[in-house]
């Protein structure tokens, strides 16, 4: 036997389990023998013909799982879709939770807005990583413990209902509508109705006036698209994926120039709180800007995260 | 249509995957070691890798349906397999349902044409 041959058992047998490996090891060189003696002939070279057999014989790795009884798969298809159903389940619940109490807690100690969403981002990897990692690592010993019984995590019962693939009804279209124009309403109107006026006799709004240049027509405008959005996703009856790309962008257009603006204290007009005795406008240190600011961001988060969750579901 | 032959393998391997058991139940009623019993198969047109009928020998063993033995007198020392009586039995048994798989088969062939 040459080296090389030794080198292949050798491998082949490093992670069989120590009570067989002396059979395994007789029988493997035995048959390796036989199969180069019945090989050989008189003009070939004895060294190509040990590496022909040794090649056919494959990845040892591979050969040791085979003798050993080992799976050679991480999960396996019986525990597969248990384990797929777990990991979601954990990733959509767990992730939003930790990353929005972190973001809270960022928040009340008086970060800035740039390092609460760092922060909760960070977070949020982090733990998805961690789920990720832990929850294969538990399938990966559920799949080698010779019979573990799970419990069946799948029953007719457990069936979406019909309706949840997503259709939109008339009454979830005009609730929308309707409320998107009294927002908008409600937007125009601050800028003369107020229960202050000035000495010249104008109302005092409760918004910053110079806001009236661009902002106000801007949030206007993007409500208004959101009217056409619920219009149009109306006219689709469900949720698909380009629709909840829109409904991303257009939550991004509402929420990111939101928050900048209460972060960077343009949204309050100082008379209108003067007026109504508080001294000065609430401004970004105060913890009332602060809780509005993370309300914008986890509600948006939120919808958006529902219209691709939607999307998901109906998706044929 | 021309078949394809890639295709036409795989499903080949997949059809001999499932009666290599029973070929080797058959072959080894009468005793054989590994690397003969490689060579009786494929003489008998059934190809099999010797990485898949090695460990398949032990799981058989270990299931009861083989029994082993060393031959020590021999040039080299050989670990000789034979059908055990539980082995003989699950032999018929198969042999009986590929009996009437082929006749399914056969039957099914017949109305589609």
């Amino acid at each position: 036997m040459s080296e090389l041959t030794d080198r292949y058992v050798g491998a082949t047998l490093r992670t069989i389990p120590e009570k067989q490996r002396d059979d395994i090891e007789a029988e493997l060189r035995a048959s390796i023998a036989d199969a180069i003696e019945a090989r050989y002939t008189e003009d070939d070279n004895p060294d190509d013909v040990e590496r022909e057999v040794l090649t056919e014989l494959g990845d040892p790795d591979r050969l040791a799982a085979d003798y050993a009884g080992r799976p050679s798969y991480l999960i396996g298809p019986e525990h597969f879709f248990t384990y797929r159903r777990l990991l979601a389940v954990l990733l959509v619940t767990v992730v939003p939770i930790v990353a929005a109490v972190v973001a809270m807690a960022q928040v009340l100690s008086g970060s800035d807005i740039g390092s609460v969403f760092a922060s909760a981002m960070g977070t949020a990897i982090t733990v998805a990583v961690h789920i990720g990692f832990w929850t294969t690592v538990v399938f990966y010993f559920i799949e080698r413990s010779d019979d573990t019984e799970l419990p069946e995590t799948w029953s007719l019962d457990s069936l979406p209902p019909t309706t949840d693939r997503g259709e939109i009804k008339l009454g979830e279209m005009i609730a929308s509508v309707v409320f998107l124009v009294l927002a908008i309403a409600g937007l125009s109107l601050t800028g003369t109705l107020s229960p202050f006026t000035a000495a010249d006799g104008s109302a005092v709004p409760i918004f910053d006036p110079d806001l009236w240049s661009f902002w106000v027509p801007y949030f206007v405008a993007v409500l208004g698209l959101e009217i056409v959005f619920e219009v149009v996703k109306f006219r689709v009856r469900r949720w698909t994926f380009p629709l909840a790309w829109v409904n991303l962008a257009l939550n991004a257009f509402f929420a990111i120039p939101a928050i900048y603006l209460l972060m960077s204290d343009r949204v309050f007009n100082e008379a209108f709180f003067e007026e109504l005795g508080w001294g000065s406008a609430p401004n970004e240190s105060d913890l009332l800007v602060r809780i509005i600011a993370v309300s914008i961001a986890v509600v948006c988060t939120w919808d958006v995260f529902d219209g691709f969750r939607k999307a998901w579901r109906g998706r044929h | 249509m021309p078949v394809d032959p890639d295709q036409l393998e795989n499903h080949v391997k997949e059809i001999r995957r499932g009666s290599l058991i029973l070929a080797c139940l058959l072959a080894l009623r009468e005793p054989g070691y590994g690397y003969g019993l490689l060579e009786k198969l494929e003489q008998s047109g059934v190809e099999v890798d010797a990485n898949t009928l090695y460990p398949m020998l032990r799981r058989l063993e270990k299931q009861g349906l083989l029994v082993s033995e060393w031959d020590t007198d021999g040039a080299r020392p050989r670990k000789y397999y034979a059908t055990s009586d539980k082995g003989r039995d699950l032999a018929d048994e198969l042999i009986a349902a590929w009996s009437s798989m082929t006749e399914s088969l056969e039957q099914l062939e017949k109305g589609a044409s």
